[in-house]
């Protein structure tokens, strides 16, 4: 008992000491205060770097028209996890768990469980990336035009847009379109029936083979000026189709 | 005179007070090495680690917000530095993933006949607490020995009360296995 006491009185008279010798010195208010300013702002960094990897990849899924691919059976499947931008999905992936492990400090996470706080960034991140998608964000800083559509009579001889090859620069080139050998987006210029030509973003003329065997789950009801992807392999500036579907631009 | 709490001691420390430093030593220490010495399966360099805990206290003192309060302020500071104690002697598997906060948990409740149960484990629970998991061990040490609340406990280890609840539960279980398998017919459950 004596023992047990000494030796409790040893720790704290040990730790007295080095306090008053200056051994031990008690850090400063403004140190927690810069720390807890700085996780803040590395939150906030990792969660809008996490945004826009999310927009971007809603962007491209949405400009090369990938997401269309299932819907031609199994081999549209194999298309579309062949084309899926990986390298950016998995960065993706790291930013969540980046985000969830720094927001799991603060007690407003880690006092409920770890599929709350998931879900609630997993949501953050799906309408963020939706939105900021729909802007003309990603579009400007990778300069990539929306399709040109053939122009109606009255344009002829007006101000008419330059016209480029110019779709992706830097990250976008890398991340974006070009990579997808076997999904053509496009608008129709004219048709030759049953095949027709459509005009992407690079202003390449591709002709659309169709065939019997060409998949139109959503009907074959095109146009002039329509927006479709296209599914098949490409040989030169022809591309006999494996599918065809109308997107939305 | 009305005896201070440990909140306004910490105050009196944060404003450059060193005796009043040693006034919360003195009342934590017992504690803190009780928990160490429950805690860590190695009791040999307990001291060194009660000693660090404190060391690390003071340094930090002026990130304690005193309107809350300092018992598990404090044990959270010593819950790392076991921790990490652990760690270094590589004696034993700390898991980086667990399931138990991945998804919600019915409540465990407090019941009535805790006290009873309270003391039985107690005394169970002193001869068999350094051969559980330690997932297990460190929130049964929390509640039978440190006497905390389920709230306290989830602050100190940072976890979901629900959590802690479900690990008591499960640690109670798997200490009354151990115990039936060692003792066949007298566990004292």
């Amino acid at each position: 008992m004596e023992e047990k006491k000494e030796q409790n009185e040893s720790i704290s008279a040990r730790i007295i000491g080095a306090v008053k010798s200056g051994e031990i010195k008690m850090r400063p208010k403004w140190h927690f205060i810069f720390r807890a300013i700085l996780w803040t702002v590395g939150v906030a960094i990792v969660a809008l770097a996490l945004v826009y990897s999310a927009s971007l990849f809603v962007f491209i899924m949405a400009r090369t028209g990938i997401w269309v691919a299932p819907v031609f059976g199994l081999r549209g499947l194999v298309v579309f996890l062949t084309s899926l931008p990986w390298l950016l999905l998995i960065l993706v992936v790291v930013f969540i768990v980046i985000l969830e492990i720094m927001v799991r400090r603060y007690s407003f996470a880690w006092r409920q469980p770890l599929i709350y706080s998931t879900v609630a960034i997993l949501i953050v991140v799906a309408a963020g990336g939706i939105l900021i998608a729909a802007t003309p964000f990603h579009s400007e800083l990778s300069h990539c035009r929306p399709f040109e559509r053939p122009l109606p009579p009255s344009y002829i001889g007006a101000s008419v847009p330059p016209r480029g090859s110019d779709c992706g620069t830097g990250i976008y080139r890398d991340l974006g379109p070009r990579r997808f050998n076997d999904i053509h987006a496009g608008v129709i210029t004219e048709f030759s029936l049953p095949n027709f030509t459509i005009s992407n973003r690079q202003q390449e003329k591709l002709l659309i083979l169709v065939t019997r065997r060409t998949r139109l789950p959503f009907g074959e009801d095109f146009m002039v000026g329509d927006a479709v992807v296209v599914v098949g392999e490409r040989q030169g500036d022809q591309v006999e189709a494996f599918g065809i579907s109308e997107i939305d631009q | 005179m009305e005896e201070s709490t440990d909140e306004s001691i910490a105050r009196r420390v944060q404003g450059g007070d060193v005796e009043a430093f040693a006034l919360l030593m003195q009342r934590y220490e017992k504690k803190i090495t009780r928990y160490a010495r429950k805690f860590l399966s190695h009791p040999d360099d307990v001291k060194d680690i009660v000693q660090e805990v404190f060391v690390k206290a003071y340094v930090n003192i002026r990130s304690f917000d005193a309107k809350r309060r300092f018992s598990p302020w404090i044990y959270r500071i010593a819950h790392n530095e076991f921790v990490n104690a652990l760690k270094k002697k590589k004696t034993e598997k700390i898991s980086f993933i667990d399931f138990d906060f991945f998804f919600p948990h019915p409540a465990a409740k407090e019941t009535a006949d805790m006290d009873v149960d309270k003391n039985d484990l107690r005394r169970i629970l002193d001869g068999y607490i350094g051969k559980m998991p330690v997932k297990y061990r460190e929130p049964l040490i929390l509640y039978y020995f440190e006497e905390m609340s389920y709230r306290e406990i989830a602050d100190v280890l940072r976890l979901p009360v629900s959590t802690v609840g479900i690990r008591l539960q499960r640690g109670k279980a798997l200490l009354k296995k151990n115990v039936s398998r060692l003792h066949p017919g007298g566990s004292g459950f």
